[in-house]
């Protein structure tokens, strides 16, 4: 009975089916692995956008096919093959890190399938590429940012800069950091590196307690700079504390940081509590809570824009399916007002404004808008 | 060379002419993977399972192979403007070949460094030596990072010119393959095997066992090292978090499966971690068992691969082949009575 | 640096330190009677920190509950292991018994992941770890003084175990040559069980602590933490339980006194436990202690 039932509702699916087209958009993201955290966090975000439009202003149906990199570049190349000759998408979201984005973006550029990277930020991703775009800011912005509110608003002179050497996030952020800093005459006492996925800081901040800085500035993930706040603190470290998107984007941060972390400064793509956002954040704030019951994960928000993004583009073009045409129109997106604020993307670059929030009772509260 | 070689050869080259035909581009960038790891587990078999000796190393000199080629394919000017953290070394800009030289490079690179290690390494057997040579290994991933005038640390190099088609990943293996044949047919093969059969014995009967294990050390890095190099294209984009032990994880599944020691099984064990590793994605997604809708679970397809992996040690630990080759199989069936000392 | 610096550092180093030689002793207990590298022992630990976890936030347990059940938990899936995996592999080439070793490790890694997910879980710490102890200028926290004293406790209990009781005796045998105590009458196999139960409590205890120290938990965190122990084992002399304590000591003095010194070169840390291990194995492989000490000494 079950049987027929279910044939009976298989072929009415299809002959519906027949009638609308299917549109797919390729996801490849680290599942498992090493970094496999992060793309979950952002996968899920992307399913809060999906679930919230999934058609096309055409009636073409959206298919997402997501495929596990295992935070491994040979597995996001074959990904990305196979996506664009199997699966035969037509824009792939992807991969997060920046290294691993790199490894699919000369399959893509190839195939002439536009790539909207959510979280790579580093320049070489988009550098001399015609089909990659991403719609965060690049760590030549956020560093600069970083730099310009240290030492113009805070009057901090002397810091010490943490750098994760295994991250090219925080690398990347480091290195425009320091000469910005030191540009605008501040002085970085010492360069300290650690390693993504260390537990134990408590040698490296002694020394640091030492040297008595008035700031530290720590462009690093959550799990890391939760451990540093804590063993920071516990040692009785006075100097104040900024990060950047990295650093808040996963609730670990609040919830092991504790008290640890108020009065952190840490720069971000956006705020819950900034004035101006768009419709479209709320919106997605609110579904996003719904369903998921914690605070909206930076890698989320930005994958369910770069989905924005793309569909946006799509509704745009006679057939979706085209890529070079979905391509053109994701790059000529001017002010789209995205989940995670207003978008405008230039040679692939997202140009968007940063902002910086500031820790207070465990919540990020906004404190103001950098413009580019 | 006997005639059924012969044919096997023709039939090895004759595949890879015509498999840009026979595949889509996704079948192709799987035969691409397939050949490079074959190349890779090919010359690991050699130091693993036909000397004995069990080393953890591939990682280590696969990421040389793969720094070394593409330090040389790059030109200067791309180095300046990707080298982000600091700026690179002057003799890394210097250096600059093309495709031939850069691979033979990597290879010998490779090898350098395998004789260097030699004597320190083979000092200890058993599983001290795994750990050494695992040492090894994470010490060249943790020098890569924090080398950035070299390496460029995490950023790693991309952008790497992608100058080979699987003519150069198939031509390679078929030669990688043959190279390895060679060697175990001949005189320093059976020593090699001696050694692993009993090296101490080996070692009374004349046997020069560190330069047996040395020269197969060498010739396993050499080929490491292409391998590397090749890796390297093909992805145009390499860093350090490429060269972990779980890709010394795989060539071992790949030899064990297929049988430590065995050549053909070696090819065999290649196909079926490699693309079994692809056709198993589909356990990462959402699934229809007998009707009932499962979600997606992804990260499910390591477990299984690790389950196999435990079930392939427990039930067949010899692997696919044991230590025979195809031709001796065959033999066996069909020429019966024939006496075979070969194995 | 000044006198305070030195004795906080000082501090640093007692309490990792304590951490590794904690987990080292399971290492080393495990290899001493299989000559086995149980690759998967960090991993049975990291599964003693996840149960703690979910048997805190989940289940709603009290600490001393979620310890209980950490330790439960581990045991079972070291014992688990044993039975599945090692063995049936007993009469088996080292080499096949390390491949399946790495295999488990894998294999529980990544169940973890489907598990739990990947994102980095939180851990509760009860109030009582968190108070701040200052010893002339030094800062400590609970922990900082608690797990050494347990570390040097289980070592004197496990001593005792080995040297002075009949199942010792057994173990010891079994270390020196299993077939030939089989023939005497002892049962290896569940010799080999006690052992693995030991081994596995301690590696749930260990974990129970690390996530105490270090409230962040994910699937992939013995890997690291597992490789640095066994090469405290190694140093201090493998098979012995005192050297394995020795070694966890050293091991996390040099990291500490590394960083303090050279704090630029921090990227070079977590190579140090390889060093120490390649050049003990290269020059002197029984380590510090050496085989016979312990014999020697009891």
């Amino acid at each position: 009975m079950n049987r027929l039932i279910s044939i009976a509702v298989a072929s009415l699916l299809s002959c519906t089916m027949a009638f609308s087209k299917e549109v797919k958009i390729g996801v490849i993201m680290p599942m498992s692995g090493d970094i496999g955290g992060f793309g979950q966090s952002a996968v899920e975000g992307l399913n809060v956008a999906y679930e919230m439009n999934n058609k096309l202003e055409n009636g073409d149906d959206i298919k997402l096919v997501l495929v596990d990199n295992k935070s491994d570049k040979i597995e996001a190349a074959n990904a990305a093959t196979k996506l664009v000759s199997y699966d035969k998408v037509s824009a792939i979201i992807g991969a997060l890190t920046s290294t691993n984005t790199m490894a699919m973006t000369k399959i893509a550029e190839n195939a002439k399938v536009p790539v909207v990277a959510p979280v790579a930020t580093n320049i070489l991703v988009t550098k001399r590429k015609d089909f990659v775009s991403r719609v965060c800011f690049s760590d030549a912005f956020q560093g600069e940012v970083a730099a310009n509110f240290a030492m113009n608003t805070l009057k901090l002179k002397k810091t010490v800069l943490v750098t994760d050497v295994k991250n090219d996030y925080s690398i990347g952020i480091s290195k425009v950091f320091k000469r910005a800093y030191k540009k605008l005459g501040g002085t970085i006492l010492q360069q300290v590196k650690i390693n993504q996925g260390d537990a134990d800081y408590k040698a490296m901040l002694s020394n640091i307690k030492a040297l008595n800085p008035e700031l530290i500035f720590f462009p690093i993930y959550s799990a890391e700079a939760a451990l540093i706040a804590k063993q920071a603190k516990q040692l009785g470290i006075k100097a104040k504390f900024m990060g950047t998107d990295g650093m808040t984007a996963d609730k670990v941060f609040f919830e092991v940081g504790g008290d640890a972390v108020e009065g952190f400064y840490a720069t971000d793509l956006y705020s819950p509590s900034t004035p101006k956002t768009t419709e479209l954040a709320k919106k997605y704030e609110k579904a996003y809570k719904a369903k998921l019951n914690k605070e909206v994960h930076p890698f989320g928000v930005l994958a369910a824009d770069s989905y924005n993004v793309i569909v946006n583009a799509m509704n745009q073009c006679e057939d979706p399916t085209n890529t070079i045409c979905v391509n053109e129109k994701i790059r000529a997106t001017k002010s789209f007002e995205g989940a995670s604020g207003m978008i405008t993307l230039e040679n692939g670059d997202a140009v968007r404004s940063a902002v910086i929030n500031v820790i207070k009772d465990g919540k990020k509260e906004y404190l103001t808008t950098v413009n580019p | 060379m006997n005639k059924n070689f012969i044919i096997y050869l023709t039939l090895a080259i004759l595949f890879v002419l015509i498999s840009p035909y026979l595949f889509d581009d996704y079948g192709v960038r799987i035969l691409n993977n397939i050949f490079i790891f074959l190349i890779l587990a090919a010359s690991y078999n050699l130091i693993n399972g036909v000397t004995g000796q069990f080393s953890l190393e591939p990682n280590g000199f696969v990421a040389i192979g793969a720094y070394v080629t593409a330090l040389c394919l790059l030109s200067e000017d791309l180095k300046w403007d990707l080298f982000q953290l600091e700026d690179p070394a002057p003799w890394v800009l210097a250096l600059n070949t093309s495709l031939v030289p850069a691979l033979l490079l990597s290879g010998v690179v490779a090898t350098i460094v395998a004789v260097f290690l030699a004597a320190p390494v083979f000092r200890v057997r058993g599983d001290y030596l795994a750990i050494v040579t695992l040492g090894f290994g994470f010490i060249i991933k943790v020098f890569a990072i924090n080398s950035p005038e070299i390496t460029n640390g995490s950023i790693g190099l991309n952008e790497i010119p992608s100058l080979i088609n699987i003519y150069w990943t198939g031509g390679i293996a078929i030669i990688t393959v043959l190279v390895m044949l060679n060697i175990v047919y001949s005189k320093y093969g059976r020593a090699m095997k001696a050694v692993r059969d009993d090296e101490d014995a080996a070692s009374a009967i004349g046997i020069n066992t560190f330069k047996i294990k040395t020269m197969a050390f060498g010739t396993s890095a050499f080929f490491e090292g292409v391998g590397g190099g090749l890796l390297a294209i093909l992805l145009t984009t390499i860093s350090p978090d490429l060269f972990t032990f779980f890709l010394t994880f795989q060539l071992l599944i790949i030899i064990v499966l297929g049988g430590l020691g065995s050549m053909t099984g070696t090819i065999i064990g290649t196909v079926l971690v490699i693309g079994g590793s692809e056709w198993l994605r589909f356990l990462d997604g959402p699934m229809n068992i007998f009707g009932i809708q499962t979600e997606a679970h992804p990260g499910l397809r390591m477990v299984i691969f690790s389950v196999i992996l435990i079930l392939v040690m427990l039930f067949a630990r010899e692997g696919i082949m044991g230590k025979k080759e195809l031709s001796t199989i065959l033999r066996k069936k069909f020429k019966k009575g024939k006496d075979d000392v070969r194995d | 640096m000044d006198f305070i610096t030195l004795l906080q550092q000082l501090v640093n180093g007692i309490s990792l330190g304590s951490m590794y030689a904690l987990i080292a002793i399971g290492y080393t207990m495990v290899y001493g009677v299989l000559r086995l590298i149980n690759f998967a022992h960090a991993d049975i630990m990291m599964v003693g920190a996840f149960a703690a976890y979910y048997a805190a936030d989940s289940l709603g347990f009290s600490l001393s509950f979620a310890f209980l059940f950490a330790v439960v938990v581990s045991v079972i899936v070291g014992i688990l292991t044993d039975k599945i995996a090692y063995k049936p592999l007993r009469q088996a080439p080292r080499i096949s018994l390390l491949i399946t070793a790495i295999g488990v490790s894998f294999f529980l890694e990544n169940l973890v992941n489907v598990t739990f997910g990947g994102t980095p879980k939180s851990f509760s710490v009860p109030e009582f770890f968190e108070q701040i102890i200052n010893i002339k200028g030094a800062i400590l926290t609970p922990t900082v003084i608690i797990v050494p004293i347990i570390t040097i406790l289980l070592l004197l209990v496990l001593l005792f175990i080995l040297f002075k009781t009949k199942y010792g005796i057994a173990i010891r045998a079994l270390a020196f040559d299993v077939k030939t105590v089989s023939l005497m009458g002892v049962d290896s196999n569940k010799i080999i069980m006690i052992v693995f139960i030991l081994g596995s409590s301690l590696a749930g205890v260990s974990g129970l602590f690390w996530a105490i120290s270090y409230p962040i938990l994910t699937p992939y965190m013995g890997v690291m933490i597992g490789l640095k122990a066994f090469a405290a084992a190694v140093l201090g002399g493998i098979g012995s339980v005192t050297g394995a304590v020795l070694g966890g000591f050293i091991l996390g003095f040099t990291e500490v006194v590394f960083v303090a010194f050279y704090p630029e070169m921090g990227g070079y840390k977590d190579a140090i436990a390889f060093v120490f291990l390649i050049f003990v194995l290269l020059f002197k492989p029984t380590g510090i202690m050496g085989i016979n000490f312990e014999k020697s000494r009891f």
